[in-house]
């Protein structure tokens, strides 16, 4: 199960993900994600994945991070707090400046 | 046909000779050539660093005599006992005999930083293994080459070896080296040099092996001493003033030992930069429109860059440092310059610094090297796995660690690969080794189990795996 919480604030959304996100439920996730996302006016809605508190990322995961990032104006994803070895994930994919891995 | 395929034809010519001469010396008479050599080399180091520095205005000329030190006599440890010739191993176990034989003609590409040294390096890796070489040399380092060359084969030809088995351009062409690099009698191309030279020779049609430019990352851990990591820095820096390619290029730090660090680069005379003095010396030692080094501060002192860029400094201040909080575009001084200049990262945690050592480590320099000050064994091990370099270089000074010998035991060599990451086929310090083809003799050993199996059994499709492999297995 991917444990997943969000705050909003105005146009921003933060999402706070737990663990290792696996392919298991990354179609859950993914209808979670656009049930959220379709409540907002995307032209304007930022949003960030936090990722303090995961260990592992799929390439289901990445897929959802690219998929929500088209979504939004350009610049208004990003990631945070990734652990170095998930930024390295990021950046050998050539996906860090792009999705605004921090 | 032009002229620059007649001169190829013509040395290729030469080097097939030597090569087809060269295959009929054994052992002995190949390691009498490669001490001769050596010899010939190292009794003229002085004379050749002080040719090069003079000529090619780069770096301090007795730092030069130390870099043909450890390409003549570190080396020449480094490949004296290695078979090279022959039947190099025999397993009986296996069945399997190995026997070296030599690749053939060698084209080496020189650089401006190191010019003699590299050519003492791949003069001798070349003779080792039997492999005739031709030298060209950067254009602003023909002559010392030129003199390097003269002495090299007059001592490999006094000790026997084939003539023309070592060859240089003499006078720089860019059509020549081209030539020389697509032409059908070449067996390898060593390309040391920039990325657009390495790319060409990839290029080529020929085999080669290349490098691919640098960009060290320096993480000083907390649990470093402190004072040693900042000496041993310095020393790598301004060794021949910067111009080794594995030379530090960025200090990471965390923000609680952040001022210590500083406080000792200070002590031991560096200077460090503030805001207008670092938009000062950005268009001094970057172009900023293709965002590469300037090669006129390449090689040269802390004092002369920052008279260059109008900044005051000491006489004696050995590296400029610049304290950015970026990395890339918008950041001319995170990238290479092999110069005494270093940025300087405060990170606000462990996981910050290593993150900014791995956008560092991608910004140019991916596969070449990464060096760690700590004492704390777990972070070592996590900084060398994150990391993609082919040498990871801990509590060491990185110019001279990396090419080994001096401080370890990799091979010595001034021809570092970097790996996919670099575009290159090798991450290993490139060796006599890395020089030879090596036939596998291999004598009948029948597989028992494949010669007991009934290998109709792979045609039946309703036999699966876990069938087939255990009657494969059965009573072994």
């Amino acid at each position: 199960m991917i444990d997943f919480k969000y705050n909003i604030t105005e146009n921003f959304l933060n999402c706070k993900f737990k663990g290792r996100m696996g392919a298991d439920n990354a179609e859950g996730l993914t209808k979670m994600l656009q049930d959220k996302i379709e409540e907002f006016d995307t032209d304007n809605l930022k949003i960030n994945f936090d990722l303090k508190d995961v260990d592992y990322i799929a390439s289901s995961f990445i897929r959802i991070c690219v998929l929500t990032a088209k979504q939004l104006s350009e610049g208004n994803f990003s990631i945070s707090n990734t652990n170095p070895m998930i930024k390295k994930v990021f950046k050998i994919a050539g996906l860090d400046e792009i999705l605004k891995v921090s | 046909m032009d002229n620059a395929q007649q001169m190829a034809n013509e040395m290729l010519g030469k080097a097939s000779i030597a090569s087809a001469v060269f295959q009929e010396l054994n052992q002995e008479d190949t390691d009498k050539i490669v001490e001769n050599v050596f010899k010939a080399g190292f009794n003229n180091r002085v004379k050749l660093a002080k040719m090069a520095h003079e000529e090619t205005g780069l770096g301090v000329w007795q730092h030069k005599v130390i870099k043909n030190v450890i390409a003549t006599q570190f080396v020449y440890e480094n490949i004296k006992d290695e078979k090279t010739v022959g039947e190099i191993s025999h397993d009986k176990q296996t069945g399997i005999t190995e026997i070296a034989q030599p690749l053939g003609p060698i084209f080496a590409i020189i650089p401006v930083t190191n010019p003699t040294s590299t050519v003492f390096n791949k003069i001798l890796i070349s003779l080792k293994t039997r492999n005739p070489i031709i030298i060209s040399a950067h254009r602003n380092a023909v002559n010392s080459c030129t003199e390097t060359v003269r002495i090299c084969y007059k001592a490999a030809l006094e000790a026997g070896a084939p003539d023309d088995c070592i060859q240089i351009i003499e006078e720089h062409s860019r059509e020549l080296t081209h030539e020389i690099m697509i032409h059908d009698q070449l067996a390898l191309i060593l390309a040391t040099g920039g990325t657009g030279l390495v790319h060409a020779a990839y290029s080529s049609g020929n085999p080669a092996i290349g490098v691919g430019p640098g960009n060290v990352p320096v993480f000083i851990d907390k649990s470093a001493d402190i004072p040693f990591a900042v000496e041993n820095v310095i020393l790598s820096k301004t060794f021949d003033n910067g111009t080794i390619c594995a030379s530090e290029q960025s200090i990471i730090v965390e923000e609680d030992i952040a001022e210590a660090v500083i406080q000792e680069f200070k002590k031991q005379h560096c200077y460090f930069l503030d805001n207008d003095e670092i938009k000062k010396l950005e268009p001094i030692a970057i172009n900023m429109s293709k965002g590469s080094m300037n090669a006129d501060i390449v090689g040269k002192s802390a004092y002369f860059i920052a008279q260059k860029a109008g900044i005051e400094v000491a006489e004696d201040t050995k590296i400029l440092i610049a304290p950015l909080d970026g990395i890339g575009i918008g950041y001319p001084l995170s990238g290479e310059i092999l110069a005494p200049i270093l940025s300087f990262y405060t990170c606000k945690d462990y996981d910050d610094a290593i993150k900014t050592c791995i956008d560092l480590n991608y910004l140019g320099g991916i596969g070449h090297t990464a060096s760690i000050y700590a004492n704390d064994e777990k972070r070592i091990a996590e900084f060398s796995q994150i990391m993609n370099a082919g040498r990871i270089v801990v509590n060491t000074p990185s110019s001279q660690g990396a090419v080994g010998g001096l401080y370890n035991t990799l091979n010595t060599s001034f021809t570092l690969g970097c790996g996919s990451g670099g575009k290159n086929i090798t991450t290993e310090n490139v060796s006599a080794h890395n020089l030879i083809n090596i036939q596998r003799v291999t004598r009948r050993k029948p597989n028992q189990k494949w010669f007991a199996f009934d290998t109709a059994k792979y045609l039946d499709e309703t036999m699966n795996d876990k069938t087939i492999i255990e009657e494969y297995n059965k009573n072994s």
